[in-house]
């Protein structure tokens, strides 16, 4: 178990300090997920003197604040408490609000970068400095500091196992998934922060070695301020937070050579856009894509126990990429399938009905088994910073997504049938159940517009994303915001379209491939 | 989609609610909200419930939707009783303002619309049976903003509910392994909630 106490003397918690900070450091890094962490990790070997803020607390297993309930850990790791979502409420939003980011909530998916992705964003979006050939080294070190393997037999609960056989059935291409795990027990609550450390976050992971090294971690801490001067960012400011109220405490400013914005997709772009930034970067916000999760809901005569295991031991690849015909028509894919794992409150939040008819549902909790498919969304929202000093994300499912919605709910659906399950909820406000593949047209009706379905948005990507021109990126290729000397973006906001697997490798690459630009 | 929902979904979630809430608003009679006392809405508590964030009204109003959402039913318990209401203005505490005010928009919305679905009274006025029908009819309204609300309070409430311990016998859930450790916004609210009993 990681033993934050031991590092306490390099740890500032927000939470109980009484008087104003002023530090000066080289290199402050806003946010402590999977890009601010490895970041950090990475200055720190290099000896820097490295400060990381965290607007989120300092939540471990040591200190038993993991405790595995929904409700309790949403208000502790959860950027919105789980209440964020799209402003016409057509999606929730999940990030992390925590040390160590949205990685502690993580399903521990740990999928390299697609070549076919790296290639497009360096054709199309020219890209450079962050081809395969330059990525494998850090994919490499990734996979060997995380302990990455598939996903053995043992973790699996009976619900993945039953999909792992449904895939033959149906012909299709799987695979176990790549799982960033080390001693995992498989208790299934990796949502919810893992309580045995198993689950390499980087909680216990680049967090930790950082400070080790000589990093200063700043938790409950809100930056709100980029003091500029000129093409120079010279400090960080912001606010400490009361954990238990949300109030300010104390005041905080850092002042720092360069300073490195990683404060996550959905939260990046709105603290550039309250400095400013957006007058003269248009493309900041202008783009937010967030890898929406369409879900099918399996009833099981034997109970399934989704909600013990590993989420996702086994995935379908095949249908990753979007097929088009020769007239440019879609045909299908477009998504990763995946096991589902939702705990009781969560289930009861996307499952539909009212009072009894909901109950009647989830009595028989312990058999339901879904399908999960992250959408390699291609119609993107936006994100704005409203003149009340509001974050708004807006998106919406666009013309393009819906087919591929359509296609991932169909298939979902097909797996749990493949699967056994005698009848498949569509989760719609209509409370569709299908039990056979033949009535599974009724999903060309869907639309998946507001309250019709639940969606979640877990990967936000592309609101300030990294090009060549001003215009139409945020960042260059070495991440450095554009107009400014030593301001940096070191998350997902980067990527200039979604990932199209799970992005935590892909943030941590890029992060690592940052640090090799520097040093160089 | 039909065209009042086209015109709510072309609206911000804020714009909708503002609108949403006004038109129902705008149905009432002067006699009708003469009768929005505070008084009247403080009758409507169980003798256990405190609000701290919500007014009282705002409190009630969400006690009476936990009565359709987590009613008592054969192995479940009554989501009333076990508190899911004051979880929910737990909740509310811990909201920034402007997300505060989304929520009580939405609570007002469902309060003042049964007339929407041809119902003249408010929802907290209504039998327990006439309530749940009325939300049952709110959950397939045709007017996006009040799915929107009916959808959102919905998640809230069994989020807590089924994460209440006593309700997990009823759907076979053996529970978490590690003990409790409450968040720090949950402790400071209890708090906060036993100097205002203590007050009282």
């Amino acid at each position: 178990m990681i033993r934050f106490s031991a590092l306490s003397d390099r740890i500032t918690v927000g939470t109980t300090q009484t008087t104003d900070l002023d530090i000066t450091t080289q290199d402050c890094i806003i946010g402590s997920g999977c890009g601010g962490a490895t970041l950090a990790l990475r200055l720190a070997e290099a000896g820097r003197d490295v400060v990381i803020l965290e607007q989120g607390g300092l939540h471990t297993a040591e200190s038993g604040d993991l405790d595995q309930r929904e409700d309790d850990m949403l208000a502790k790791i959860d950027g919105g408490r789980g209440l964020h979502a799209s402003e016409d409420l057509t999606i929730n939003f999940t990030y992390g609000r925590t040390v160590g980011g949205a990685s502690v909530h993580y399903w521990a998916d740990s999928y390299r970068t697609p070549a076919d992705r790296l290639d497009m964003w360096a054709e199309e979006f020219r890209i450079e400095h962050h081809s395969l050939a330059e990525l494998e080294p850090h994919f490499a070190r990734i996979e060997r500091d995380l302990h990455i393997e598939p996903a053995p037999d043992h973790l699996l609960n009976p619900l993945n196992r039953r999909l792992e056989q449904a895939t033959e059935t149906l012909g299709w291409h799987g695979h176990r998934v790549p799982q960033a795990r080390s001693g995992c027990i498989g208790s299934g609550y990796c949502m919810q922060g893992c309580a045995y450390d198993a689950k390499q976050s980087q909680l216990v992971t680049s967090v930790p070695r950082a400070l080790e090294l000589g990093a200063h971690l700043i938790c409950d801490a809100r930056a709100t301020t980029l003091v500029r001067n000129g093409k120079r960012i010279t400090a960080v400011e912001g606010n400490l937070l009361d954990r238990g109220s949300g109030r300010t405490r104390a005041r905080f400013r850092i002042g720092a050579e360069r300073v490195f914005v990683a404060a996550g997709g959905f939260q990046t772009a709105p603290l550039l856009l309250r400095n400013g930034f957006g007058e003269e970067l248009p493309a900041l916000g202008a783009r937010l894509y967030c890898n929406p999760c369409v879900m099918a809901h399996g009833f099981f005569a034997e109970p399934v126990d989704q909600f013990r295991g590993i989420p996702a031991g086994w995935g379908i690849d095949q249908f990753r990429l979007h097929r088009y015909d020769d007239n440019g028509a879609y045909i299908e894919g477009g998504y990763l399938l995946m096991p589902n794992q939702l705990q009781a409150g969560t289930l009861a939040a996307v499952l539909p009905g009212i009072g009894g008819d909901h109950q009647t549902l989830m009595a028989r909790f312990r058999h339901f088994g879904g399908a999960i498919a992250w959408i390699d969304d291609l119609d993107p929202g936006r994100i704005e910073w409203d003149r009340n000093g509001r974050i708004r994300w807006h998106f919406s499912i666009g013309p393009r997504d819906r087919l591929v919605c359509r296609d991932a709910m169909r298939k979902g659906a097909q797996w749990l049938l493949a699967a056994g399950a005698e009848e498949v909820h569509l989760g719609d406000r209509a409370r569709t159940v299908v039990r056979t593949p033949a009535e599974l047209d009724v999903i060309d009706r869907f639309d998946f517009g507001p309250t019709d379905v639940v969606l979640a948005g877990p990967h936000p990507a592309g609101a300030a994303p990294m090009g060549r021109d001003p215009r139409t990126a945020v960042v260059d290729s070495e991440h450095r915001v554009f107009g400014t000397d030593n301001l940096y973006i070191a998350d997902p906001s980067v990527f200039p379209t979604a990932v199209s697997v799970d992005p935590s490798v892909t943030i941590m690459a890029f992060s690592h491939r940052l640090a090799d630009l520097l040093s160089s | 989609m039909n065209g009042s929902d086209r015109i709510a979904a072309g609206l911000s979630r804020r714009t909708a609610l503002k609108l949403g809430a006004a038109g129902v608003l705008a149905a009432g009679t002067a006699a009708w909200f003469a009768r929005l006392r505070p008084v009247a809405y403080e009758r409507r508590l169980r003798a256990d419930e405190t609000p701290v964030a919500l007014s009282a009204r705002h409190f009630a109003i969400a006690g009476a939707l936990v009565e359709v959402f987590c009613p008592r039913n054969g192995a479940f318990p009554d989501g009333r009783m076990l508190g899911i209401a004051q979880r929910i203005d737990e909740e509310v505490w811990s909201m920034p303002a402007q997300l505060r005010r989304d929520f009580t928009q939405a609570l007002d919305l469902l309060e003042f619309a049964p007339p929407s679905v041809g119902i003249w009274s408010r929802l907290t006025s209504l039998a327990a049976a006439r309530r749940a029908d009325v939300v049952a009819a709110y959950d397939r309204h045709r007017l996006l903003v009040i799915r929107q609300a009916t959808t959102a309070l919905r998640q809230v409430a069994v989020m807590f509910y089924y994460n209440h311990p006593a309700v997990w016998s009823a759907i076979d859930y053996p529970g978490p392994f590690v003990p409790r450790s409450l968040p720090a916004s949950s402790v400071a609210y209890r708090n906060e909630l036993e100097r205002r009993r203590s007050a009282s």
